[in-house]
């Protein structure tokens, strides 16, 4: 008897076989648009990719550029240069009689040289450079499940106060 | 639903979860490889090494003192070659361009790829021109059009598998210039001497590994090789310069054999000028040929009667005599079997500690060291360092050890030769570093050569270091009061600068060798800083074996005063009156 009414409320088979066949192409039409979407992103990635890879091509040939020229400078104006030029312009090193001196206030002599402003953060490769071409999915997702935690904590104190 | 339907159904399913799982597995690979592969890649065969470019040396104001130039290192791509066929051609342009032996150029495009322990790539020449690089450049640009025009041609016919990449190697705009402190680094890498030595580490960065790829252009752009740290030293090239020619034209005027000029700041430690004669070029190194590359730091010597300094400044520390001690002056004195005369073996008569110095008395500083007592001395003489490392930031400083009552070298006699610096072997650096105690205070200052160093964008500042306080400040301020006085006395006339008080004192150093003192050669130093009452500058000259004269008095005094008249300008320090004029109109 039990049997009988299992039977009478069971879905035909080929209906069971359809459901079955239609839940299996949702999870892989599913998975084909994830990886539509992360192929879409990824080459989007890629091209920006070779955009960054181009313009450190670029900066790299530069910096060969600067450093030719700075040896080139270097070389202009050297001590000897310097003085040969100084000579020829019809000027002479002062003696020590021929010195007067005036106190000019707020000037304390002249700076040491400064090559960098110190700041490693101003680096110009980490401002051309976005986080979402650098990090990794797992990096991206532990951001956003800290930036939620943060939300959530700064919520909750807020209605404390 | 018939079978043909159900097995079409079931491939597409399998081959979309198939297709599914490659891209999955595939993202996650790219996603996780950071945590098998590692940061930077070991050396493998298969790897070239490529250095960072070397970072730059400045002096205090930002002139360069040692730059880099932009060469090529021309190679063969084996892979490319072998497919190609074409050791041949490649070893017939080459060497025709870069003036290489045709059979090593094609011994060398003809290697197997993977064969002499996994080898892949080699190397043509290391330091190609830009201008070579151009016409291979051309060469090969020329080949390959000829190829594709002529279909009869294979790739035997073309220049694949050659392949360059920009490196660069050191070059020195001053020439000679400082080059004492600098040392110099050699086209393959090698740092020798001074700076380059010393902080090669930090100014070689790290290098890095890039694989050889089978295609051409395998040195593209694909990877980072950050620069070394960069060097602003402390030396001023303006008075680097005018030291040179002073330190040249007297060693040449005095027929010297090497000369030594030290400036330091003794408040800071910092070496404003280090000049040597002579110097190398370090960009023809080889062509140097002396022992020492930079003897103010690498070259031992009794320094004589400027040591005399030590032992006053001591004995004044000590309570034991005052500028106004009298001493009767006998013409000897005798310390265990040792009978100490003076320099004109001459009897001065009735004496103070501050004529003493003026007329530099051995026996009236024998007499002081006798006074000061053995151990008392010699403690003395190690806080003042003397006979250890000054730790200076330049490669190849050299160190003699000081005989103390400890040593079983030491004998009583040594107590009367050291206390007018014979028989004690010190470099100029040593000098200038005990020296600074003196002229800063009581506060021996460590000299240094980098003021700061700068690294990915941080500039950090080396800092000022003391390295001991042997004397108190009244102390110092007491034997540099009695050595400006004494500097206003006949001895002293040549090294008179008019208008600045200036400490100072000669040394004239009889020269061991074989166990016995030369006749008629000495080294003649000075040592002196000031303005007196609030000291700039500390400077410290060395003549070896100069055949003018003897005398430092007559040698080197003159040269001492030139040096002052120059700093004067050069450092912008009024004449003391004026000076203290101008600050007594800023206190009103």
């Amino acid at each position: 008897m039990t049997q009988k009414i299992v039977q009478a409320y069971q879905q035909a088979p080929w209906r069971i076989r359809v459901q079955r066949i239609a839940a299996v192409l949702l999870v892989v039409v599913l998975i084909g648009i994830t990886s539509g979407v992360y192929l879409y992103i990824s080459s989007q990635s890629a091209e920006a990719g070779l955009m960054i890879w181009e313009y450190e091509k670029e900066i790299k040939s530069s910096k060969s550029r600067i450093t030719e020229l700075q040896t080139e400078l270097a070389e202009l104006t050297s001590y000897s240069r310097m003085e040969a030029k100084a000579q020829e312009m019809g000027f002479h090193r002062i003696a020590k009689g021929e010195a007067k001196f005036i106190l000019v206030p707020g000037f304390y002599g002249r700076e040491i040289a400064r090559l960098s402003e110190g700041n490693p953060m101003r680096s110009g490769e980490q401002i051309v450079i976005r986080p979402a071409y650098t990090q990794s999915l797992s990096e991206w997702l532990y951001q956003k499940y800290t930036e939620v935690l943060n939300e959530d904590q700064i919520m909750v104190e807020g209605a404390r106060e | 639903m018939n079978h043909g339907f159900r097995s079409r159904l079931g491939f597409t399913s399998a081959f979309f979860y198939i297709m599914a799982l490659l891209i999955t597995l595939q993202t996650v690979r790219l996603q996780t490889r950071w945590l098998y592969e590692p940061e930077v890649p070991a050396e493998t065969p298969g790897m070239v090494q490529v250095q960072p470019e070397r970072g730059l040396i400045y002096d205090r104001y930002g002139h360069i003192l040692a730059a880099n130039k932009t060469v090529y290192e021309v190679g063969l791509n084996l892979n490319l070659i072998a497919k190609a066929q074409n050791a041949e051609t490649i070893a017939r342009v080459l060497s025709q361009i870069l003036e290489l032996d045709y059979n090593e150029v094609y011994t060398k495009a003809s290697t197997v790829p993977g064969s002499e322990g996994g080898v892949y790539y080699k190397v043509a020449e290391h330091f190609a021109t830009g201008e070579q690089v151009d016409q291979i450049w051309e060469n090969m640009n020329e080949y390959a059009k000829r190829a594709s025009s002529d279909k009869e041609l294979d790739e035997s016919d073309t220049l694949v598998g050659i392949d360059w990449m920009p490196k660069t190697i050191r070059v020195y705009p001053e020439n000679s210039l400082a080059s004492n402190i600098l040392g110099y680094d050699t086209p393959w890498g090698d740092a020798h001497f001074g700076v380059e030595e010393n902080y090669d580490t930090l100014l070689s960065g790290t290098p890095v590994y890039v694989k050889v790829q089978d295609s051409s252009h395998i040195f593209e752009a694909d990877y980072e090789v950050p620069s070394g740290a960069s060097l602003v030293l402390t030396i001023d090239r303006d008075i680097q310069a005018a030291m040179e020619k002073i330190i040249d034209e007297a060693v040449e005027d005095n027929g010297a054999e090497l000369g030594v000029l030290v400036v330091m700041d003794p408040e800071t430690g910092d070496l404003l000028a280090m000049a040597t004669t002579p110097r190398a070029d370090p960009n023809n190194y080889t062509k140097f040929k002396e022992d020492s590359y930079n003897p103010a730091i690498d070259r031992s010597y009794e320094p004589g009667s400027v040591f005399k300094i030590f032992t006053m400044a001591s004995a004044i520390d000590a309570g034991k005599v005052t500028p106004n001690t009298s001493f009767l002056d006998t013409g000897g004195y005798t310390i265990g079997k040792q009978t100490y005369q003076n320099w004109d073996r001459m009897a001065w008569g009735p004496q103070t500690m501050t004529t003493c110095m003026e007329n530099s008395l051995n026996v009236c500083l024998a007499w002081v060291a006798d006074e000061l007592g053995t151990d008392n001395f010699y403690n003395y003489l190690k806080a003042f360092r003397i006979g250890r490392s000054t730790n200076i930031d330049l490669a190849g400083e050299v160190v003699w050890p000081l005989w103390t009552p400890k040593d079983a070298q030491w004998q009583i006699e040594l107590l009367g030769a050291n206390s007018f610096g014979q028989s004690v072997m010190v470099t100029p650096i040593q000098m200038v570093m005990a020296a600074s105690a003196l002229a800063n205070d009581g506060n021996m200052v460590a000299p240094r050569i980098v003021k700061s160093y700068e690294y990915n964008g941080v500039q950090q500042d080396t800092s000022v270091t003391v390295v001991n306080t042997p004397i108190s400040k009244k102390s110092a301020r007491t034997i540099t009061n009695m050595l400006s006085v004494s500097m206003e006395g006949e001895t002293y006339q040549a090294a008179v600068i008019d208008g600045y008080k200036i400490a100072g004192k000669t040394g004239t150093a009889q020269i061991p060798e074989d166990g016995r003192y030369l006749e008629d050669v000495t080294n003649t130093s000075f040592i002196g800083w000031g303005p007196a009452d609030d000291p700039k500058f500390l400077v410290y000259i060395w003549l070896e074996k100069p055949t003018s004269d003897i005398w430092a008095s007559l040698v080197v005094s003159p040269i001492f005063k030139r040096t002052i008249n120059e700093l004067v300008v050069l450092m912008n320090i009024p004449p003391d009156d004026v000076r203290q004029n101008l600050y007594a109109n800023t206190l009103e």
